[in-house]
């Protein structure tokens, strides 16, 4: 039987707020301890398949489709039980730090909080030392100094590192990060990944990253899943998608980048048109009307997920139609 | 030479002391040429723009330009009116300039020439702002920043906050208007990529002051100065080669005056001197580096290795 003790399967989700189809379909499996990479453009619905797995939606959004954590459709599942999940199986930080952090209460007094009413920990003593260990866990030097420190006290890498602590504080099995470098130099970018990336390993904590940048989702994932449009188009092992993206929007991604190979000040790619709003009512791929590779059967259904290498059973897929046309 | 700066200083009162934005920056800028200044957030790079577009006047040194330069900021929707169509943001640096309170029919003309040249259709010019795409709301500010016909125009953070896609799309916007303008550029940006793409030099900014500066080419293929290279080590694009110098920490408080390199602090190459006496630019093979260890001939021997592969 599979060991579904930490895993998350989203399948055919559909988000639809107002008039508008923000996510159309979402597909994501995330295996015990293994790492998903989710990278798309701005509005692709990254950001709300997060929030759908955390059961933070707007209340307006009409949700469909399954989102099963170990076995469990949380699409079901009471707002009790949801919140029993957040924070203390699945825990969630955010490209703004502070979105997890309150101006109002020192850091130490946040921690103690999550310890206390999350993981019930009753004896003050043992809180304040995991309070401690968890903040050295984040690579916060002078633990004891920044429990008193104040959210605004701290620069933009060491609060995102206090809200990877307070994430870690109810234990979770699966650790969603939307974004968490967005914001930060590149410099502190790289520090937070290694530190997500050694965390992951050392708790054997599933992850979910979300960014819109293909080469930091390379940096920590096992596996990315790019979404344009609200839909997954494609999954792939991490190493494998940078360097044969199959599906032709993750080729344009790739490519529209400045690469040392391209010569200096010449032309670069660009993807024409722009993409489709929440709004469009899209019959066929998400991608056509920018594909350059389209032909008449991409605008008249949606392609399913051919997978890759033919006939192979890693998981890897790619919704084009052109792989469909490659294996006959 | 197009603009010149010599020994620029900025500094700012805040509670608790000054801080020295910008400490004794020169730089030239040659016609048709793109200069990219580097470096993480709070190294000085707005500041140094505004004091070389005159936004602000330098607490000293010396500023010598051709003509005024007009700057084009990250936040597109920021610099433009809310309620005005792009037709009339596109006219309404000429508008000033001839006294007006309206546009008139010459400055129409030139308006929809420019939203031409910047590749705006002419469906959006009756567009407001919030309506456009960011992509296009950075076009609309590069045609008002173009509209005087400047010889240079300034960039902070243009592509930043746009996607891959269409951060391409206005890279080639500028490469095309640097050809066929003679347009001189200067660039502020975070993403060496891209730098490496679009400029000719490249100024590396730490704590007010530059630490390497040359060709592109160079200062980013073979970057001299510890700093440059850690920064290029940094790009998540890059696979990270083994041994290789990972920075730590953040850039200490600018409020801070250590005598000294300002680097020293996260320094794997530190040696005494460096904490003990400020080291000026000196050439180096095509660039200007700033370090002790490397004008006595250090090489680190760090080459980046390639984007995305
Ligand atoms: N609360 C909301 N109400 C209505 N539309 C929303 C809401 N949140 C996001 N959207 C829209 O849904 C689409 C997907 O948004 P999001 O998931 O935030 O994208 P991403 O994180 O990939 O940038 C976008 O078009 C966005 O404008
Ligand atoms: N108007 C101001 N008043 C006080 N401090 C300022 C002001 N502008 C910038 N600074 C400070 O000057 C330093 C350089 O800032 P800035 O030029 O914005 O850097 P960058 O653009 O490289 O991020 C920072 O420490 C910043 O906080
Ligand atoms: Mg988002
Ligand atoms: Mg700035």
């Amino acid at each position: 039987m599979k060991d579904l003790s930490s895993s998350l399967e989203i399948r055919n989700l559909e988000i639809r707020i107002g008039s508008g189809t923000q996510v159309r379909s979402a597909d994501l499996v995330i295996e015990p301890g293994r790492s998903m990479g989710v990278v798309g453009e701005s509005g692709s619905g990254k950001s709300l398949t997060a929030l759908a797995i955390m059961g933070l939606l707007p209340e307006t959004a009409k949700v469909s489709g399954e989102v099963n954590w170990q076995g469990e459709n949380l699409l079901r599942a009471s707002a009790d039980r949801r919140r029993e999940i957040r924070g203390r199986e699945i825990a969630m930080i955010f490209q703004d730090p502070m979105s997890s952090l309150n101006p109002a209460f020192t850091v130490g007094f946040q921690i103690d909080e999550v310890l206390k009413f999350r993981l019930g920990l009753k004896s003050k003593s043992q809180r304040r030392e995991r309070a401690l260990k968890l903040l050295s866990d984040v690579g916060i030097p002078a633990a004891e100094e920044r429990l008193k420190a104040y959210p605004h006290q701290l620069s933009g890498g060491m609060s995102q590192r206090v809200s990877i602590a307070m994430a870690l504080a109810g234990e979770p099995k699966l650790l969603i990060a939307d974004e968490p470098t967005t914001a930060l130099d590149v410099t502190v970018q790289m520090q937070i990944l290694d530190l997500l990336t050694e965390i992951k390993r050392d708790r054997g904590m599933s992850m979910l990253f979300v960014t819109h940048d293909l080469a930091v989702a390379a940096r920590v994932c096992d596996e990315i899943s790019v979404f344009y449009a609200g839909r997954t188009v494609e999954k792939a092992a991490a190493s494998d998608l940078l360097k044969h993206p199959r599906h032709p929007y993750t080729e344009a991604l790739l490519r529209a980048r400045p690469h040392d190979s391209n010569e200096a000040r010449k032309k670069l790619f660009s993807i024409p048109g722009t993409v489709p709003r929440p709004s469009n009512i899209i019959k066929g791929c998400v991608f056509a009307s920018r594909c350059e590779k389209v032909f008449p059967l991409c605008t008249e259904r949606v392609p399913e997920k051919f997978g890759f290498p033919s006939g192979s059973a890693d998981g890897s897929y790619a919704r084009c139609f052109l792989l469909q046309k490659e294996s006959l | 030479m197009i603009l010149r700066a010599v020994d620029l200083f900025k500094s700012y009162k805040v509670p608790g002391g000054r801080v020295r934005a910008v400490r004794g920056i020169s730089l030239d800028l040659e016609k048709g040429k793109t200069l990219a200044i580097v470096g993480e957030s709070g190294c000085g790079k707005s500041t140094l723009a505004r004091v070389l577009v005159g936004l602000e006047a330098p607490d000293s040194g010396t500023l010598e330009k051709a003509s005024l330069i007009p700057m084009v900021f990250q936040d597109s929707l920021g610099s433009l009116h809310p309620r005005r169509t792009v037709l009339q943001l596109i006219c309404e640096p000429l508008v000033i300039r001839d006294g007006l309170l309206r546009p008139s029919e010459a400055h129409e003309l030139r308006a929809k020439d420019l939203a031409r040249q910047v590749g705006l259709a002419i469906e959006s010019l009756t567009s407001l702002p919030h309506e456009l795409s960011g992509g296009q709301r950075q076009r609309v500010n590069i045609a008002r920043a173009l509209a005087l016909d400047p010889d240079v125009i300034l960039l902070d953070e243009p592509v930043s906050a746009l996607d891959v896609s269409i951060q391409a799309q206005i890279l080639n916007l500028l490469l095309e208007l640097q050809v066929s303008r003679g347009l001189s550029i200067i660039f502020i940006s975070h993403d060496l990529s891209v730098v490496r793409h679009i400029a000719h030099d490249v100024l590396v900014l730490y704590l007010g002051s530059v630490l390497e500066s040359g060709p592109a080419s160079e200062v980013l293929s073979r970057p001299s100065h510890p700093y440059t290279q850690a920064l290029l080590a940094s790009d998540p694009s890059r696979s990270r080669r083994p041994g290789q110098l990972v920075l730590k920490d953040e850039p200490p408080s600018p409020l801070e005056v250590l005598p000294g390199c300002s680097f020293a602090a996260r320094c794997p190459y530190v040696e005494a001197v460096c904490r003990l006496e400020k080291p000026v630019l000196k050439n180096v093979g095509r660039k200007a580096v700033a370090c002790f260890p490397v004008q006595r001939g250090l090489q680190v021997g760090y080459e980046p290795t390639p984007n995305l592969s």
